[in-house]
């Protein structure tokens, strides 16, 4: 069998050794070390006390190469309030914060929760996790809510402890009903080639358990970005 | 008084009722004792008030009280004010001492920082000559006696200072066994209501060590170290024996010393037929535990349930050398108070997950 030629970004024309081809199908198939987890390292992982998803109501959310999360039972709804905009440029006391935009509610497990049309609802999986410090996670949604409309995309970082956080968006015009509890997205995880101590940076969120409304209007750098236009602020 | 006071009790009450019937509870009986609250009041409502004889009226007045009392709990033990978790720690609690099904934990939320009580009035007496009277009078009962507890709104998810619910449930526990009251009339032979103020002290005094002594049943010592960051050195009063004592009376039970208000308290139980106080918790060492890996912890036991609190204390009290110590101040503070919350509502979704298989 012929190997196919690589073109570098230099535009060197090089052949790729036998070994460079098995780690590219051992990549492609998730048998390499770093790259998708399987369902036997994921379960490798927790019985090593290395990866926690806590509580584990069912052996079967693990997936072949996926783990299936659930709905926590606490909820923010996007709500429109005394101001006309969500300000995430300010964080003086005299102004609004960011979460008066949002009704916190709670759910027992087992009670549902209605996403009305195009209001965001961010919510905790019931599930807390920690990620090693060389594993990421992906996180989406279960096809079945997927075809409902729904969207969900988000990174969560290597060493991460705490429930994950869910921000769904209803893009379809039909309210949709979801149960606290009840299966909801899917965590894929990935080994990445080096350790990455998630905090080795300030994080604002700290094991959280609920949800917690952005706090795009703590980043440090909106001071030093204003003092651009004014530097004696 | 005359029938306009309740005609009045009676405009400001359907207010009340108003802003309360789109209250979702956190549990059923919350929901129907509401609907037993309602169904009294429209049957007074509908009543013939100027036809009452000035001890109907008396009457009339207590029971819209009750029913206002009633509501302003309700209001604040619906599902998203009440602090879920630690209602669910102080029922198994509350499931060791009463055995009737009919007692809802109920809590208000004060704005003031140190509004942590236990409401004594409307005992179980006043619930059956209550329910004698509507009874006969309306043919409706209340099925379910309320346990008021009031808490700080600002601390209501503040699992450290949360410690002193589990006191205040102890006050509980004491009016429903008649222990302090027992003791009063053992040592001083005369009740309550004709006691002098030494009497009186005698009496608070005694059902504070109750109080603390039940709470150290559950909590180890987290209530005295907590009661020493809040107390500022303060000394006997009528109400209160002082901090120290206090403290000290609950290290003792805790080493099995012996110490005369532990013995008096435990005789009384022992009488009235009530198992003594004992160590009803399983201490788990927070060297060894799962928060120093920052998740929640796994508990075999409710006795270790129970021992979440204590575990918080002490990750809080070495925050400074332990696992900890790199975080800041306020990070310190909500993973502690995060990790508890969340160590409990797994317990609690794991054991109702496994009895519904």
């Amino acid at each position: 069998m012929e190997r196919k030629q690589i073109i570098t970004s230099n535009g060197a024309n090089i052949k790729p050794t036998k070994s460079a081809m098995s780690k590219k199908i051992a990549k492609f198939l998730g048998l390499n070390k770093d790259g998708i987890l399987f369902k036997d390292e994921i379960n490798k992982l927790i019985s090593k006390g290395e990866l926690t998803i806590v509580p584990l109501l069912e052996e079967d959310q693990i997936g072949e190469i996926s783990i299936d999360l659930r709905i926590g039972t606490d909820f923010l709804a996007q709500q429109q309030g005394r101001d006309a905009f969500i300000d995430t440029t300010n964080d003086q006391i005299t102004s609004r914060p960011i979460k008066s935009h949002f009704r916190e509610t709670r759910r027992r497990t087992g009670e549902t929760l209605l996403l009305n049309p195009s209001q965001p609802i961010l919510f905790s999986t019931l599930e807390y996790i920690k990620l090693p410090s060389d594993v990421y996670g992906v996180l989406t949604l279960r096809s079945s809510y997927s075809r409902l409309g729904l969207t969900l995309s988000s990174i969560i970082q290597p060493g991460y402890c705490g429930c994950a956080s869910i921000e769904v968006t209803n893009n379809g015009s039909t309210p949709i009903k979801i149960m606290s509890g009840s299966r909801f997205a899917q965590l894929r995880l990935i080994r990445i080639k080096r350790n990455s101590n998630y905090f080795n940076s300030e994080r604002k969120y700290n094991c959280q358990v609920r949800p917690i409304a952005s706090k795009a209007n703590e980043d440090k750098e909106l001071n030093q970005l204003k003092k651009f236009l004014n530097p004696n602020s | 008084m005359n029938y306009k006071t309740i005609e009045l009790q009676i405009l400001q009450l359907e207010e009340s009722f108003s802003k309360s019937r789109s209250n979702i509870y956190s549990d059923q009986n919350k929901e129907s004792h509401f609907k037993e609250l309602h169904d009294l009041f429209i049957s007074i409502k509908k009543s013939d008030l100027k036809s009452f004889l000035l001890g109907d009226l008396q009457n009339h007045f207590h029971i819209l009280n009750y029913i206002f009392k009633g509501l302003e709990y309700l209001d604040n033990s619906t599902l998203n004010i009440i602090p879920f978790e630690i209602i669910s720690c102080l029922k198994h609690a509350l499931n060791d001492w009463v055995k009737k099904d009919n007692i809802i934990l109920v809590t208000s939320l004060s704005n003031k920082v140190e509004g942590f009580y236990f409401e004594v009035a409307f005992s179980e007496e006043y619930f059956i000559q209550i329910n004698n009277y509507i009874g006969a009078l309306y043919n409706i009962s209340i099925t379910h006696r309320l346990i008021r507890i009031c808490l700080p709104k600002v601390l209501s998810r503040d699992y450290l200072s949360s410690v002193v619910l589990y006191h205040e449930l102890g006050h509980f526990i004491d009016s429903e066994l008649n222990i302090s009251k027992r003791l009063l009339a053992n040592e001083h032979s005369v009740s309550l209501e004709n006691a002098s103020n030494i009497e009186q002290k005698f009496y608070h005094h005694t059902a504070e060590y109750f109080a603390d002594l039940f709470a150290a049943q559950y909590v180890n010592d987290s209530l005295s170290i907590y009661l020493n960051h809040i107390s500022n050195g303060s000394v006997d009063s009528l109400t209160h024996p002082n901090t120290n004592k206090r403290i000290e009376v609950v290290s003792d039970f805790l080493l099995s010393k012996p110490n005369d208000e532990i013995t008096n308290i435990n005789n009384a139980l022992m009488i009235s037929g009530n198992e003594i106080f004992k160590k009803r918790h399983q201490t788990i060492d927070s060297t060894k535990s799962d928060f120093k890996n920052l998740i929640p912890q796994s508990f075999k036991s409710k006795e270790e349930l129970h021992s979440v609190f204590k575990l918080g204390w002490d990750c809080w009290n070495n925050s400074d050398t332990n696992f900890l110590k790199e975080f800041k101040l306020r990070q310190k503070y909500q993973i502690i108070n995060n990790l508890i919350e969340k160590s409990i509502s797994n317990f609690e979704v794991v054991q109702k997950w496994n009895e519904n298989k």
